[in-house]
């Protein structure tokens, strides 16, 4: 081979290299539209548990689980209301947990669900009301207030991608 | 099969110079084409996968719409003196509703909104209940789509909520 005929072999050969390397960067960093639809509705789900969480009746005493997890906060865990065996702390925790398994873990869905006042501590009553795990990778968040006398807290709720 | 080579260097021996350069722009007008063939068929191979990707985003989409539109239906509706709860059925309008849309002119009349579908509204604490709303599923379907969706179900008689979950299987 001749030298002229080397160089323009090297010459393709680093057009070629480049055009591949485009293509890997463009299929890895182009993210799918597919996904953020996806991670939207998962936002819109997470909003729709919390909200219908907090106005679902608790089956104890007319009170729904939003007004138990109020006096759970207010009362710090010496509440009055009694529900069979539980407390309003002790009520308000078994209905979720088992909500959320029926919701979100019967289905494969991964979630954590935590609620923290204003700073993002956990009220000292209200600890016992962590389920599920931290998500490792992506996850789409949504929180929802509740205000009783002495303050608010915060339920937030977390779905795994 | 030797002969037949030996005749063809025997051929381009005696090819003139012109004759050469013509041999040559055929073939790279037919490397051109080759080139030309797998660039088109990866072009459109990938706008092919895009399309699917962007149609089964249009079902998940088309699935969540109908869901909401059905919470929107005044004939499901938690309302008290004009006053809409969002995100909340009936429970007494529920088990209209699924009583009359077993006929099949309450189901004609509800295909331009909800299509092939089967939607139902399962009712999980305190009370488990269960009520199929729509059912109108086609033989024969290429994809379904489920979406469900927290939801109230309100009992007016005990002025309870009781926390449910609707859903909706959309077939494509």
């Amino acid at each position: 081979m001749r030298k002229a005929q080397s160089e323009m072999l090297g010459l393709v050969l680093i057009v070629l290299l480049i055009s591949v390397g485009i293509l890997i960067a463009i299929v890895i960093f182009s993210k799918p539209i597919g996904k953020e639809v996806r991670y939207e509705q998962e936002g819109f789900f997470a909003a729709n548990f919390l909200s219908t969480l907090v106005k679902s009746d608790s089956d104890c005493r007319g009170r729904s689980v939003g007004e138990l997890l109020q006096d759970c906060a207010e009362t710090h865990g010496n509440s009055a209301i009694v529900c069979g065996e539980r407390d309003s702390c002790g009520q308000a925790r078994f209905l979720i947990s088992n909500l959320l398994d029926v919701v979100f873990s019967e289905r494969g869905v991964k979630f954590y669900f935590t609620i923290s006042d204003r700073e993002g501590n956990t009220p000292d009553s209200l600890e016992d009301f962590v389920f599920g795990e931290p998500c490792s990778g992506e996850f789409e968040s949504k929180t929802r207030p509740l205000v009783f006398n002495n303050g608010v807290i915060y339920l937030k709720l977390d779905i795994c991608h | 099969m030797s002969g037949l080579v030996l005749s063809c260097f025997r051929l381009l021996n005696t090819m003139k110079k012109a004759q050469m350069r013509v041999l040559e722009s055929v073939a790279v007008l037919i490397v051109f084409f080759i080139l030309m063939v797998i660039g088109s068929s990866v072009y459109f191979g990938m706008q092919n996968s895009k399309l699917k990707k962007d149609r089964v985003v249009f079902e998940d989409s088309e699935a969540l719409r109908a869901l909401v539109k059905l919470q929107s239906l005044p004939e499901l509706d938690c309302s008290f003196a004009s006053a809409h709860t969002i995100n909340c059925f009936d429970l007494f309008k529920l088990q209209a509703f699924s009583n009359l849309t077993k006929s099949e002119s309450a189901q004609e009349f509800y295909y331009p909104l909800f299509g092939d579908a089967v939607i139902s509204v399962k009712v999980v604490f305190p009370l488990e209940r269960n009520f199929t709303l729509y059912d109108v599923h086609p033989v024969e379907f290429k994809s379904l789509v489920r979406k469900t969706m927290p939801v109230l179900v309100y009992d007016p008689v005990l002025s309870r909520y009781y926390f449910g979950l609707s859903e909706l299987i959309k077939y494509a």
